[in-house]
């Protein structure tokens, strides 16, 4: 028997690539602000160095994720509505708070870092943390609340969300200290580096166990969920996913990161493609959950959009989406120019020592 | 709202009629009829499925929407109060049914009222008067001794995604279960053939 | 919500606002009118308020159904269109008539998709706004924006129009006097080289245009409607099985089982919605109903039971299904062998048969009395065997059924015995194979078909009608009701309906007789049709000369007009040149099956000197005329509206303007015929159009006198005088009997009262004028034929083209209408899935359809169907146009603008077949004179 859809209305999808971009932006957020705790909270001295730049790429990195959110609204100057009118029960109003508050306290916790003050940095940096992972758990439920959507509609959406946050973060950490030693002439601490990359490759291992678990448990399910596993595994969204999801971005850096243990290019390229597929995680997300159509028959196309601020084609959004992450680059050059991101392990190598030694002996 | 779909003939009055009364802009839906094919020559059946907000006693798209502008009005109607509107489209996305867009001339989320300025005014719904073969019956659930209550009472009825605990107030009778839910079309994926 | 409704009156409004270019030079009808607009009492809209809200009562165009519509107007501009409540095609039960109107607007009627979506066709900007004179050659899309007056002036005077020498003008044309051909008289004077073609003439309408080219110029080409090119053998079939009606229905409310062949009554008939609703309270009653139809329809949907015939087989089924009945002795022998009204009534029937009636065998006519030697018989008498004697018809109650004798040395058999060997030519299995299906699905039809009394009914549409042996179906389907006796039975088949009051007078109560008294002057347009229908051949000065074949068929039963056939004639000149063609609503390029090619027809300027066109739009063939006079939409003006049969209680709706015109240089037709009639002095215009003092001066004059007819008919409606009548009528939106009055005890109160016919004794004694021999007066099944009678194969050409109508769309029309198209923006080649797999076609493959008289083909998206007959492929109407404002033209050189979303889809009109033997035509069915819609082969590759 064949069913042929004569006649149904497929309202397009809710959100385009701007929104595939919020949670990309807010996981490395989450994931930069986490590291950038490594040291101040954890006492993981040598992680001290890519401290300062890690808070600064976790604000920035907010405030492009709030961007995106403000440019796919269709009406952001009732903006204000969000803050006045809270509904507890919406993932998205909350989502509006936890942004709020966590942006606030990351300032904080960031004056206190690059005033030096590491016992207040401490202290902010763990009352940060769980509000930086509230941040972008939240942001897994605002996808994985919402029943109609089959990939979205998982417990696994949060913890998911947040693992792989930890792994963008780590990875774009990688990447950034890297370059710096490379093309900024910064002498990276490979120790830290390689350390990063064992963290890093322990994260996506879990990451993958969570993604299996996540399609066997699709596969098992009803027919919508059964549809979606297929269109990740063998229909639409098998190059995005299999292939740069799970292999390029997950699979191959695992493998290079084991196999080049003490490589710093190996690494390098290992978190870009940790990063490559972790925006195609995002997509694959968005995207191909609204692919299953809610109510008809087949698939939803990716042309129907939903309007945003910027209108209804595919190129505002790639134009908005990458005018963001540009001015994020721009905003990073900045700070890295007027910030003095590096200074810390040079200039307060004494100050450094000591919090090392307290450090130890907290231990 | 029940729907008696033996009689809904695959017109789309319903669909136009809304377009006229509500001024729904081109390329957006507040009702629409759903039609597919099934069975293999020659037997085959078409059957529709007319489309619209359920108005759901547990609506989603309220709990989702970050400023409240999704309401419930005391009568259940689930209404947009459209000046506390972000355009976040949150609710949409909440929406099972696809029931809610953005409307392209306003910016704003848009979906069925169940014509509540007709209704307030003690008219039906543009959808429900206009309804060629009277497959529509609109009235009030809580009332048991409306016809619309009645009908429902007494006929099997069923309403559009059961198991999300929504709890629609649109009422489908005689449906077919391959035009109430999402289905793989043909053989494009495998597809739910034989 | 309220802003987006103000933002649409404002853009409306600016709409309206841009159109004002030239004044109306010629008082439109709107100045002139005051008296015919409808009052606004008071009347308030629940919704909106009484402020600047206007609901107004009027009839719906956007199908030929005639619902009732109720308007409602916002400072001007119309905003939302519903169901009169009045109207029985709006409602069922429909309000009384006597409802107060206040009172009335708590009640809503429905309206259809097409209905609804009617607000959309009058602000339109793709409109044709302005009278436009062409600027370049035919078809070259330049145009020059006249005045109405000029329009008027060239259009009566002629003269050197177009720099390309001198034309005829109306003037000129109107030569009652002269023959056209002093050898061939018959062929009448040269104002019948004024040819006139209306595309779909409604009533109001077509009878002033008739007043106009007919009984006021002069000529007998006054009309040439669409209706061949619709279903014209189905009107033709039935006036050979009834006696002046032509039109069947089911009395579907008290029906128990319903045959539908080759229709789609829930998407299309007429009126379709009316078929819907009775058709849903039908089922749920219990009824059942079967689909008679190659392609799986939105009726098949809802059906008990689909039958996929083979296209053009209806007949072997229904002489199956005879079959079958006559041997198990399943027919109404009471109700057959009746032979006058009289003994009908001893058996409380309305109608009688001739069954029993004798035909003699030599020449296939009826027996007569006098021919029987019957004592005092006389040639009036038919004759019957009773008690083994022949009888007079009138003299008895009773005939034999069946008879096989000699009467007076006359071989003769009755028509029952005749109609018996007919259906015995072929065994259930041959008729079977012949519809492509299993023997059983015959004889379980006709055994459930005579399962229910006369609670049943086979009717059909256009289906198997339009093929070249259309009439024969149509006439072996209706005889089916004839075994069961069902004829005027509640609950059985509906031949008349509740009809309507008559808007042109003649009845009794009527105050105007417009086309008699009120005619002054008067002439009498006599001769030969330049397409030949209601003539006969053997009466032509050329079938003495040249005998048969003659050059290009005639059709002396398509009572109807035969619309495909005027271009072609016009283009061999046959039987005589003319001088100018006019078109109103017509677009038969599009419309017609390969019209196409009438291009070349209508491109030269010495086939068709003078080109004129009414129109809303720059349709298909407007686009190559001489003139485009934009006419009004409906709800711009005029007309007097009939239903059909499915309504069993009378109804005149009045179709009255509900907004003013949004394109204020437009002009109704009536009202420019006016001018023309006043400049030409012809009988019936002017000051004294209607006898002396009493004016016809615009369209209003002209619809005053109708709607006041409709009003005072029989009793009238309430009202002590002729102005307190029409308010009333134009309160309610027409006249309309109340619902109870449709039953009379066990029949319908209309119903038809005279004798039903299953031996068509005109059928056989005329004989075709091609291939010269007789017609057959019993139902027969033919294979598809050329007009020479000559069996078209096409072998090698595998699939079959079907065509259908959308149920949001209407003929031609509609394709601009953007809430209708965004439905389906673009219509698929629908391809049963068995073939799809077997040729390796997928949904979206585009799809070249050829077919043996176009190797061009036409392109479309394959859609892949379970519900189609293997061997079938479907395109329905109303896309792929070429023109209609998919392309701009240019207006004093300025661009007109398009839409893209209008040429979208396919048609599968142009490859149609065209006949092999006269080639510039398509094939035919000779005695209805139905155009073929159903009968091309075609080769399906993909692109």
């Amino acid at each position: 028997m064949t069913i042929t859809s004569l006649y149904n209305i497929d309202h397009g999808m809710a959100y385009g690539l701007i929104i595939v971009a919020f949670p990309f932006f807010t996981g490395l957020s989450a994931g930069s602000f986490v590291v950038s705790t490594l040291s101040y909270v954890f006492g993981q001295e040598r992680y001290k160095p890519i401290a300062r730049t890690s808070v600064v790429l976790a604000i920035i990195l907010l405030f492009m994720a709030l961007l995106t959110l403000f440019a796919d609204m269709t009406q952001p100057a009732n903006f204000y509505w969000a803050i006045f009118r809270i509904n507890p029960y919406s993932m998205f109003s909350l989502a509006g708070i936890l942004i709020g508050l966590y942006l606030l306290m990351s300032l904080i916790y960031g004056y206190f870092i690059f005033n030096d003050n590491a016992p207040k940095a401490r202290i902010m940096g763990i009352l940060s943390i769980p509000v930086a992972l509230a941040v972008h758990a939240d942001t897994g439920f605002v996808f994985g609340l919402n029943y109609g959507t089959p990939i979205w509609h998982t417990a696994l959406m949060p913890v998911l969300f947040v693992v792989s946050a930890i792994v963008s973060g780590l990875a774009l950490l990688i990447v950034l200290t890297v370059i710096k030693d490379r093309l900024f002439s910064v002498v990276a601490d490979k120790e830290t580096v390689y350390s990063l990359g064992k963290l890093l490759a322990a994260f996506i291992l879990v990451d993958l166990f969570l993604i299996f678990t996540d399609l066997v448990t699709m596969a098992y399910s009803g027919q919508e969920e059964y549809d979606a596993m297929i269109l990740l595994t063998k229909g639409q969204f098998v190059v995005p996913f299999v292939g740069i999801e799970i292999f390029l971005g997950a699979l191959i850096p695992v493998l290079i990161l084991v196999l080049a243990k003490k490589n710093l290019i190996g690494h390098f390229i290992a978190g870009v493609l940790v990063v490559i597929g972790v925006f195609a995680m995002r997509y694959n997300v968005v995207i191909a959950g609204q692919t299953i159509s809610k109510t008809g028959t087949g698939l939803v196309e990716f042309t129907g959009l939903t309007p945003t601020s910027f209108g209804y084609s595919h190129t505002a959004e790639i134009l908005v989406v990458i005018g963001i992450f540009a001015l994020g680059v721009i905003l990073f050059l900045a700070s890295a120019k007027y910030l003095n991101l590096d200074v810390v392990p040079m200039q307060a190598n004494e100050k450094t020592v000591t919090s090392t030694e307290s450090g130890q002996g907290g231990k | 709202m029940v729907i008696d779909l033996r009689k809904c003939v695959g017109c789309h009055s319903c669909a136009v009629a809304c377009k006229s009364e509500n001024n729904v802009p081109l390329g957006v839906h507040r009702s629409w009829v759903k039609q597919i094919e099934k069975g293999t020559y020659p037997n085959v059946a078409m059957p529709m499925l007319p489309r619209l907000c359920n108005h759901c006693t547990n609506p989603p798209c309220v709990k989702a929407c970050p400023t409240k502008a999704s309401y419930q009005r005391d009568d259940g109607v689930i209404m947009i109060d459209t000046k506390y509107c972000i355009g976040c489209k949150a609710c949409i996305a909440a929406c099972p049914y696809d029931a809610r867009f953005i409307n392209p001339k306003t910016m704003l989320a848009d979906k069925c009222s169940f014509c509540d300025h007709r209704v307030d005014e003690g008219l039906e719904p543009a959808c429900i008067s206009t309804c060629i073969g009277r497959a529509r019956i609109f009235g009030d659930i809580d009332d048991p001794e409306s016809e619309v209550s009645r009908i429902k009472n007494t006929n099997n009825v069923v309403v559009l995604k059961h198991e999300a605990r929504t709890l629609p107030n649109v009422f489908y009778i005689n449906p077919d279960s391959d035009v109430m839910m999402h289905v793989t079309e043909g053989e494009e994926q495998g597809g739910r053939t034989e | 919500m309220n802003i987006s409704r103000r933002t649409f009156l404002k853009s409306s409004a600016v709409l309206g606002g841009a159109a004002v270019g030239l004044p109306a030079l010629i008082s439109a009808s709107k100045e002139s009118t005051p008296d015919m607009a409808l009052e606004n009492k008071g009347l308030s809209d629940p919704v909106e308020g009484k402020d600047n809200v206007e609901i107004k009562y009027s009839v719906c165009l956007m199908c030929h159904s005639a619902c009732g519509i109720r308007a409602k107007i916002k400072d001007g501009v119309l905003i939302k269109i519903d169901g009169n409540p009045y109207h029985p095609n709006c409602m069922e039960p429909h309000i009384p008539f006597d409802t107060d109107p206040a009172e009335a607007i708590k009640y809503v009627g429905s309206v259809c998709v097409k209905g609804q979506a009617g607000i959309k066709e009058i602000y339109d900007p793709l409109r044709i706004k302005h009278p436009l004179k062409r600027a370049g050659p035919r078809g070259s899309g330049k145009w020059q924006v006249i005045t109405w007056e000029q329009a008027v002036e060239e259009i009566v005077e002629g003269g050197d129009l177009f720099g390309e020498g001198h034309v005829d003008g109306f003037r000129d044309i109107r030569d009652l006097d002269t023959p056209i051909n002093p050898d061939a008289p018959e062929l009448g004077s040269k104002a019948n080289q004024l040819c006139v073609m209306v595309g779909r003439a409604e009533h109001g309408r077509k009878e002033f245009t008739d007043r106009f080219f007919k009984s006021a110029f002069g000529t007998v080409n006054y009309r040439n409607d669409h209706t061949s090119i619709c279903e014209t053998s189905h009107h033709v079939g039935l006036d050979l099985c009834l006696d002046g009606k032509h039109h069947i229905k089911p009395d579907i409310i008290n029906s128990e089982y319903i045959l539908w062949f080759g229709t789609s009554p829930v998407e299309a008939n007429f009126p379709m919605q009316t078929l819907a609703r009775k058709l849903m309270e039908f089922k749920a009653r219990g009824g059942k109903m079967v689909v008679i139809d190659p392609r799986f329809s939105n009726t098949a949907a809802k059906a008990d039971q689909w039958v996929p015939i083979k296209p053009g087989t209806d007949a072997a089924f229904a002489l199956g299904m005879m079959r079958y009945i006559i041997e198990n002795g399943r027919y109404d022998t009471e109700y057959l062998e009746n032979t006058t009204k009289d003994a009908a009534a001893n058996d409380k029937h309305k109608t009688w048969g001739d069954a029993t009636y004798l035909v003699r065998l030599d020449d296939m006519t009826m027996l007569r009395a006098d021919d029987a030697g019957i004592a005092d018989g006389t040639h009036d008498q038919f004759v019957v065997i009773n008690g083994g004697n022949p009888v007079a018809f009138d003299s008895v109650e009773h005939g034999d059924l069946e008879t096989d004798t000699t009467v007076n040395g006359i071989a003769c058999k009755s028509v029952f015995t005749l109609l018996k060997e007919r259906v015995n030519e072929k065994t259930i299995e041959e008729y079977a194979q012949i519809c492509g299906m299993e023997s059983e699905v015959i004889e379980q039809v006709a055994y459930e078909f005579t399962e229910h009394g006369r609670k049943v009914c086979a009717d059909f549409y256009r289906g198997p009608v339009q093929h070249t042996n259309g009439t024969y179906n149509a006439r072996s389907i209706a005889i089916l009701n004839f075994l069961v006796g069902n004829v005027s039975w509640k609950g059985g088949c509906e031949a008349h309906g509740g009809s309507h009051w008559h808007e042109t007078g003649g009845k009794s109560g009527n105050p105007y007789n417009l086309a008699k008294e009120l005619h002054p002057g008067k002439v009498n347009a006599t001769g030969v049709p330049i397409e030949r229908h209601k003539v006969k051949y053997e009466d032509s000065t050329e079938f003495g000369k040249n005998g048969y074949p003659a050059r290009r068929p005639w059709f002396p039963f398509a009572y109807n007009f035969n619309h495909q056939e005027v271009i072609p004639s016009i283009g061999m000149e046959y039987p005589y040149p003319i001088k100018a063609l006019v078109l109103i609503k017509a677009n038969p390029n599009y419309s017609t099956p390969a019209g196409r090619i009438y291009e070349e027809v209508l491109k030269d300027t010495k086939k068709v000197p003078l080109l004129i066109t009414f129109d809303t739009n720059y349709g298909e063939t407007s686009a190559l005329t001489d003139y485009i006079l934009p006419d009004r939409k409906y709800l711009e003006r005029y007309a007097t509206p009939h239903v059909a049969p499915a309504v069993l209680t009378t109804v005149s709706g009045i179709r009255t303007p509900v907004v003013d015109p949004v394109y204020p240089d437009t002009m109704i037709v009536e009202d420019f015929l006016i001018q023309v009639g006043k400049r030409m002095d012809l009988p019936g215009y002017g000051d004294n159009g209607f006898g002396k003092g009493d004016p016809l001066n615009t369209a209003a004059d002209w619809y005053n006198k109708c709607f006041v007819n409709i009003a005072s008919e029989g009793d009238g409606v309430a009202g002590f005088t002729e102005e307190e009548r029409l308010q009333y009528v134009l309160a309610r939106g027409g006249r309309f009997e109340d619902y109870e009055k449709a039953y009379s005890g066990k029949y319908t109160t209309h119903g038809y009262k005279k004798q039903v016919f299953i031996y068509s004794e005109k059928l056989a004694k005329q004989k075709d004028s091609m291939t010269g021999k007789p017609y057959d007066g019993l139902p027969l099944y033919q294979p598809l034929m050329d007009c020479m009678g000559n069996e078209v194969k096409d072998a090698g050409y595998d699939f079959h083209l079907n065509t259908y109508k959308q149920v949001y769309h209407c003929q031609s029309r509609t394709a601009h209408n953007e809430w209708l198209m965004e439905i389906l923006p673009e219509n698929p080649i629908e391809i049963s899935a068995a073939d799809g797999k077997r040729l390796g076609i997928r949904n979206g493959d585009m799809m070249k359809v050829t077919s043996p008289t176009n190797a061009e083909g036409v392109i479309g998206r394959a859609q892949l169907r379970e519900g189609l007959r293997p061997g079938v492929i479907n395109i329905s109407h109303h896309y792929g146009h070429w023109e209609y404002g998919s392309k701009p033209h240019k207006e004093n050189g300025a661009d007109t603008g398009s839409a893209s979303y209008i040429g979208k889809g396919v048609s599968g009109n142009p490859v149609m077949r065209l006949d092999p033997y006269l080639n510039d035509v398509t094939l035919q069915d000779p005695i209805g004179g139905s155009s073929s819609f159903y009968d091309t082969k075609v080769k399906l590759v993909k692109v």
